[in-house]
């Protein structure tokens, strides 16, 4: 039985006239994949960035609740989120390079924590190409900018750059549904392989994804958790009703 | 389709471009024929000839019944400057021997040479180098000899005697005496150095003022918009503060820096001068000071913009990754908003090299003794009055003795101003486009 990572007790989100989450109660367990699934506007992403505190850019969002992260509590104001984000990173649904080179991409993380020096950080640049498969693509063209890359390459480059910096834990806000199969299918063997070094948290849509790659999932509708458990047994034998529905297509 | 482009051409360059560009073309033409010399002329019977200059060196390809010709005349014989029939000017003859003699303190004369005199004694003349001791007799036009000293004579140029390139190089030098030289006669003769001097001293002491100011100012109101209250306050502040008359800045930079201030700095460190006062008199730091708050809200807002227009997902990528609201501020929207920033500071330089109203108010003046600018200690001299394209072009205008002397230094001042102004909206068009193209090219 591997260890909790994130314990999410009866954690609600409120925008101005919208309830966006509704008294959600979830572990997450390490080293696993964690698929969230549900239809769009379920809340799915938005509990994502509760998980970084990302939520809390936007100013009309109320949380309440509580969400434990290995143990210590990470809503309320005298969190430390940027200690936070440091340990939890994020890929989003599209490719958001810097304006940069590819490798100042991946730099930037890294000279926040404060490397300097350049053999140290042409390494970790390299490390982390190469931990997404993306070295043997751009070791030529380091100093391009990143936005001559393909999507595909791009979206790669942006787990290459979360991960750099070694945060534990790594949220993925549908990070393929913006590329075409091929390179749909090199995010999910990236995934697969990310697996023993960080506890991934994937959020989609896509319902072959959730059950080709995540250990377990959670079936979120409406803003409310309907079920979660382990994936073969969600996608074979799902207990609710709304979740069968949902996955053999019926709804949504 | 075609027809909407029509419409658009029509409109783009009918009602706007063309006359912006013939307007421009007008005042360029204008000012680079001033003072290009044209052949001197010999109007009029035998017994009452005028020797002339036409003051355009293209006067037969121009329209009207009479050209405007320069009477180079000694001094109090009729005016300087007289209307001429076109007939009479195109059967003129243009005598070889004819000279325009320039001179220092006075207007230009035109005669033929007859001879030179010095220590050694007379010799005729025969375009000989003149010394400082030397003495030239002039005969003019109405039979009259003039001995002209040689320290009174600035240049002596056979025009009517010099083939076209000779008459060119006159020219090119002729030009750029008005743009570097300092102004005699009233401002009427010379040139425009230190009005040129005072307009660049001006606009760059108010960028090294305004720019701190405005990237300041500019990132308060960006990293305080969602927390309404003061901020947006001082953001509406900002938009009024571009609607009120540049004058009103004169004033109140009048009353609140260069009196009180001023006043204050006087009495606290320049005591032993005073009663004449040092700071608490208008000079070049307080104009500037006044510019740098009347082109504050562009800078401002123009920054901000550009400060807004970095993308949200960036922002997030950046906090995603661990940084703080200021190191993703440094590091990521501060560099991308740099050109809107320099495009906003180009924007308040063209607004604040054409603007004279509020400087009239605080250190512009007619005639400068001395430039701001010195290689005596401390170099630059900040309580100095200067000299101002804008307010040189007013004062020619207006106050200048004979309207038709200060015509040409008019025309080259307009140019100038136009020149310096379009110049600076182009760089900073360039900028913007460079800008956008390559965030075009570097964003996702």
């Amino acid at each position: 039985m591997s260890e909790v990572v994130f314990q999410i007790d009866d954690l609600s989100v409120r925008f101005a006239n919208r309830q966006a989450l509704r008294s959600l109660t979830l572990s997450l367990k390490q080293h696993e994949v964690s698929a969230i699934i549900g239809p769009s506007g379920c809340g799915k992403s938005t509990f994502l960035r509760c998980l970084n505190r990302l939520v809390d850019l936007d100013p009309e969002a109320n949380v309440s609740g509580s969400i434990c992260f290995k143990g210590q509590a990470i809503l309320g104001r005298a969190v430390d989120v940027i200690a936070l984000r440091a340990r939890v990173g994020m890929v989003f649904q599209r490719p958001n390079p810097f304006p940069l080179s590819i490798f100042e991409n991946i730099a930037y993380g890294l000279r926040l924590r404060g490397y300097r020096r350049a053999a140290e950080l042409d390494e970790r640049v390299e490390a982390a190409l190469k931990a997404v498969g993306l070295w043997t693509e751009v070791a030529s063209i380091l100093l391009e900018p990143a936005a001559r890359l393909s999507l595909g390459q791009q979206q790669r480059l942006m787990f290459a750059r979360a991960i750099a910096v070694e945060p534990e834990v790594l949220l993925l806000d549908e990070p393929a549904s913006a590329l075409d199969p091929i390179s749909t299918l090199k995010i999910e063997e990236l995934i697969f392989a990310l697996k023993d070094r960080f506890t991934v948290i994937l959020v989609t849509h896509n319902m072959q994804q959730a059950a080709r790659v995540s250990d377990f999932t959670a079936f979120l509708s409406g803003g409310e958790l309907i079920e979660s458990g382990e994936t073969t047994r969600m996608f074979t034998n799902p207990t609710a009703k709304a979740t069968e529905d949902y996955i053999t297509g019926r709804v949504g | 389709m075609s027809r909407s482009i029509l419409s658009r051409w029509l409109l783009g360059f009918g009602f706007f471009l063309l006359p912006v560009a013939a307007l421009l073309l007008l005042i360029l033409l204008d000012a680079l024929q001033v003072r290009m010399p044209a052949r001197l002329l010999e109007v009029g019977p035998p017994q009452a000839r005028e020797w002339v200059m036409p003051q355009s060196a293209f006067w037969r390809f121009g329209w009207g019944a009479q050209v405007f010709v320069q009477r180079g005349q000694a001094d109090g014989v009729g005016a300087e400057f007289r209307w001429v029939e076109r007939g009479e000017l195109e059967s003129a003859s243009a005598p070889e021997a004819l000279v325009r003699v320039r001179r220092f303190d006075a207007s230009a004369l035109f005669g033929i040479p007859v001879e030179v005199c010095d220590g050694a004694g007379c010799t005729a003349w025969r375009n000989q180098p003149l010394t400082a001791d030397a003495r030239l007799r002039l005969e003019l036009a109405d039979g009259r000899q003039m001995v002209l000293s040689g320290t009174d004579i600035a240049a002596l140029d056979t025009l009517n005697r010099d083939g076209t390139f000779k008459r060119l190089g006159h020219w090119l030098r002729a030009l750029a005496g008005v743009v570097i030289d300092a102004p005699r006669n009233a401002n009427t003769e010379g040139g425009m150095g230190p009005a040129l001097v005072g307009t660049s001293m001006l606009v760059l002491l108010m960028s090294a003022i305004v720019s701190p100011l405005g990237v300041f100012a500019a990132i308060y109101l960006y990293m305080n918009q969602d927390r309404g209250g003061f901020a947006r306050l001082a953001r509406a502040a900002i938009s009024n503060l571009a609607a009120v008359p540049s004058v009103l800045y004169g004033a109140f930079v009048m009353v609140a820096f260069v009196y009180g201030l001023g006043g204050f700095i006087d009495q606290t460190f320049f005591a032993h001068r005073l009663p004449s006062p040092t700071f608490g008199t208008g000079g070049l730091l307080w104009a500037a000071c006044a510019m740098a708050l009347l082109t504050l809200p562009i800078v401002v807002t123009v920054t901000l913009e550009g400060l807004e227009r970095v993308p949200q997902g960036l922002i997030e990528a950046s906090l995603a990754l661990g940084a703080t609201r200021e190191e993703t501020l440094i590091r990521l929207v501060l560099p991308l908003a740099r050109g809107a920033f320099l495009t906003g500071l180009i924007l308040a330089i063209s607004r604040a090299a054409g603007e004279v109203a509020p400087l009239m108010l605080v250190g512009v003046v007619k005639s400068a003794p001395q430039l701001p600018l010195s290689p005596d200690y401390p170099y630059i001299h900040l309580e100095q009055k200067f000299m101002h394209l804008g307010h040189q072009l007013y004062d020619l205008a207006v106050h200048a003795p004979s309207f038709e002397a200060a015509l040409p230094m008019l025309k080259v001042c307009a140019a100038l101003l136009l020149v310096i102004v379009l110049s600076l909206n182009l760089i900073a068009f360039a900028l913007r486009a460079r800008l956008i193209r390559g965030m075009e090219n570097m964003l996702p």
